[in-house]
């Protein structure tokens, strides 16, 4: 459980975008989404750091996929110190 | 695994190419000279941001303009954010009954297409309480 419980009645996160379901990436979904509902204690907060993520994700000349190969990359050697 | 992968299937990042992420430099054949550049700036960036010496500086040039770098440093340095974020507070992913009940709910609103998947948002305040956790 989170040291501060999520907003339960807040959503900035896509709940229905979750695509294919491997197992670890609906995990990784509910994860991002359960991080945005404790940010949402702030909800000004919440919606400008999605708005940024998304402008940041999709604007821009670099292609999607290197920013998604980065963003996941970025996690792998937060998480796994190798 | 946690919050990291999450966007990953968003895009329809295989499952092969996040495994293949875990070992470069077995599995380089499956990125590009650009891909491998920004990949290797996004490691040193969020392990130890100030060694990033000019030898990859210089690389990394060769393959974005100033406007991409900025773009790929963004990246790096919101997920960052995201990770540090998520392990100070303790962030786990809701419970299995939660979740699904949430797909459900999060299914009504049409057909997912990509461009939705940054901008996509219910507001703080919508909707019922979904019952306890």
């Amino acid at each position: 459980m989170s040291r501060i419980p999520p907003v339960e009645d807040s959503n900035f996160w896509p709940a229905g975008a979750e695509g294919e379901s491997h197992q670890h990436q609906t995990q990784a979904f509910a994860t991002m989404q359960e991080l945005f509902r404790v940010m949402a204690h702030r909800p000004e907060v919440a919606r400008q750091t999605m708005q940024l993520l998304q402008t940041v994700m999709r604007s821009g000349s670099v292609e999607p996929r290197l920013k998604e190969l980065l963003a996941i990359r970025v996690s792998q050697v937060n998480y796994c110190h190798y | 695994m946690a919050a990291h992968t999450a966007l990953a299937g968003q895009l329809g990042v295989s499952e092969e190419l996040l495994d293949a992420l875990y070992h470069i430099d077995t599995h380089r054949h499956l990125f590009t000279a650009r891909e491998l550049v920004a990949l290797r700036f996004a490691e040193i960036m969020t392990t130890s941001a100030r060694d990033i010496d000019e030898e990859l500086w210089d690389e990394l040039q060769s393959h974005f303009d100033d406007g991409e770098i900025v773009e790929l440093a963004m990246v790096i340095g919101l997920f960052n954010c995201f990770n540090r974020f998520a392990d100070a507070l303790h962030i786990e992913p809701p419970t299995r009954s939660r979740s699904k009940e949430e797909a459900q709910r999060g299914s009504g609103s049409g057909e997912r297409k990509d461009t939705e998947a940054y901008g996509y948002e219910r507001g703080a305040t919508e909707g019922p309480d979904q019952g306890p956790v």
